[in-house]
């Protein structure tokens, strides 16, 4: 499905032949919005890309060189060889004086958003291959394609029905929930793919657990919580 | 393609009743200050709940004499510590309580040497130790204090909206605002869209705390 074939099933599950009430920037956003969690959820895309690492640092943001960067999940050598993942603790038990450990390096700790430490840290100009989930493009014209897999297209569609409805909150996004589940049921499915498969290419990071997320809470609207808005009849 | 939260503000005003972005600039019940105030809020949030600001900092020398050290600004936990002395020449600190300072030394307020351990409760004597760090034993020679720490990011405003993250965490300010417009108490309120928001930030955060570790 391309983006145009997208928010137009959206707009027709909305009941409108032509956007009216939701604008197709909005629903577009929405597919957006869909394709990133989606991405987030499964780390289904992901690229290889050189990284050319310079002397005298240890610790590297990954970000300035990877922008589209979700999470790394491997990293190799020019040879092909694996840098194998460590904890910052694994390190200084390993080497009490890792930080200034000088050589080719053989193991990297992944911290935070972007920061990677390397042990040891290279003394001259090092190539690195670095495999890592990366977000989405923006689907912007008609004829843009979602990249994640053909088979969850449709969940897209899904997902921004529910999103369009928050502006009406109450029944109309209750009644989009199972829609939001079936969004969320995808992309478990998805991840329990990438994610054995990962193990087979000895990824060092998996997608998100989705079975281990309680959704209850968020498939609910909160009956406690009643619209403020003065509902229309009563203005009448 | 790092996240910029001002996108986060042109992707809300829709759901937040508004019928573009000028209406939104008009509106008296809220305000892109606001917006940009909760963005920030729900930054500062993430630094502490789950851990993806980490940041290399090598900005704290020591120089002979010195036991406490004032921590970076912002700084929320320290995950691993060392001091460099140049040449190639470090020392790892030991995290420790000052519960465990007093157990292993009696004296140790006033011992000095090269430092092994950095205490976050010890605090100066006489201070109430927060955002302070302290080195046992007191240092003997100058070097830097280098710590990998977890730092609230800058204040999130108007032209300073960009956080070193990735962009897929857009998503989670989107629902930060939402969360926040919605539960103002106005005419334009809609408690359960704001809830249901607020459980939207929790499932990100939870992939944040899976793929990016924990916080506090």
């Amino acid at each position: 499905m391309n983006l145009v074939q997208l928010y137009t099933t959206v707009s027709r599950n909305l009941n409108e032949q032509t956007p009216a009430f939701y604008p197709t920037a909005e629903i577009i956003a929405a597919i957006n919005e869909g394709q990133r969690l989606f991405s987030l959820l499964t780390l289904v895309l992901e690229t290889q890309q050189p990284w050319t690492i310079t002397p005298g640092a240890t610790f590297f943001n990954l970000l300035p060189v990877f922008a589209d960067m979700i999470v790394p999940l491997r990293m190799s050598d020019v040879a092909g060889a694996k840098i194998r993942p460590a904890r910052l603790e694994d390190l200084t038990s390993l080497d009490a004086l890792w930080p200034a450990a000088q050589g080719p390096p053989f193991r990297y700790s992944r911290i935070g958003a972007d920061l990677v430490a390397l042990y040891p840290h290279p003394i001259v100009t090092t190539p690195l291959f670095v495999t890592y989930a990366r977000a989405p493009h923006a689907l912007v014209n008609d004829t843009d394609v979602p990249e994640i897999p053909v088979q969850y297209h449709p969940v897209l569609s899904d997902y921004a029905v529910n999103r369009v409805r928050q502006v009406e909150g109450a029944d109309a996004l209750a009644k989009t929930m199972p829609l939001l589940n079936g969004f969320l049921d995808a992309a478990q499915a998805c991840g329990n793919y990438v994610r054995a498969r990962n193990r087979g290419s000895q990824y060092d990071v998996q997608p998100f657990e989705m079975s281990a997320f309680d959704r209850s809470q968020l498939l609910k609207l909160r009956k406690d919580l009643v619209p403020a808005r003065t509902p229309l009849a009563a203005v009448e | 393609m790092a996240c910029d939260t001002a996108a986060s503000l042109s992707d809300v005003w829709y759901r937040l009743g508004f019928l573009s972005q000028a209406d939104l600039n008009a509106a008296q019940w809220l305000t892109s200050g606001d917006l940009y105030q909760f963005a920030d809020e729900a930054a500062k949030r993430l630094a502490w709940t789950c851990g993806i600001f980490k940041v290399f900092d090598s900005s704290v020398a020591i120089a002979n004499g010195t036991g406490p050290v004032t921590l970076p600004p912002g700084h929320v936990f320290t995950a691993f510590a060392y001091i460099d002395y140049g040449a190639g020449v470090i020392q790892i600190l030991r995290l420790t309580n000052v519960e465990q300072l007093y157990a292993l030394d009696a004296g140790w307020t006033s011992l000095a040497g090269s430092p092994t351990r950095l205490s976050f409760d010890a605090g100066a004597p006489g201070s109430g130790g927060l955002g302070i760090a302290t080195l046992y034993p007191s240092a003997t020679a100058s070097g830097s204090l280098n710590q990998v720490i977890q730092q609230t990011p800058p204040t999130v405003q108007a032209g300073a909206s960009v956080l070193q993250v990735t962009p897929c965490i857009q998503d989670y300010f989107t629902y930060a605002l939402l969360e926040q417009a919605l539960a103002k108490e106005s005419d334009h309120a809609r408690p359960e869209v704001s809830a249901h928001a607020t459980e939207r930030m929790r499932l990100y955060e939870k992939v944040f705390q899976q793929y990016y570790g924990p916080g506090m």
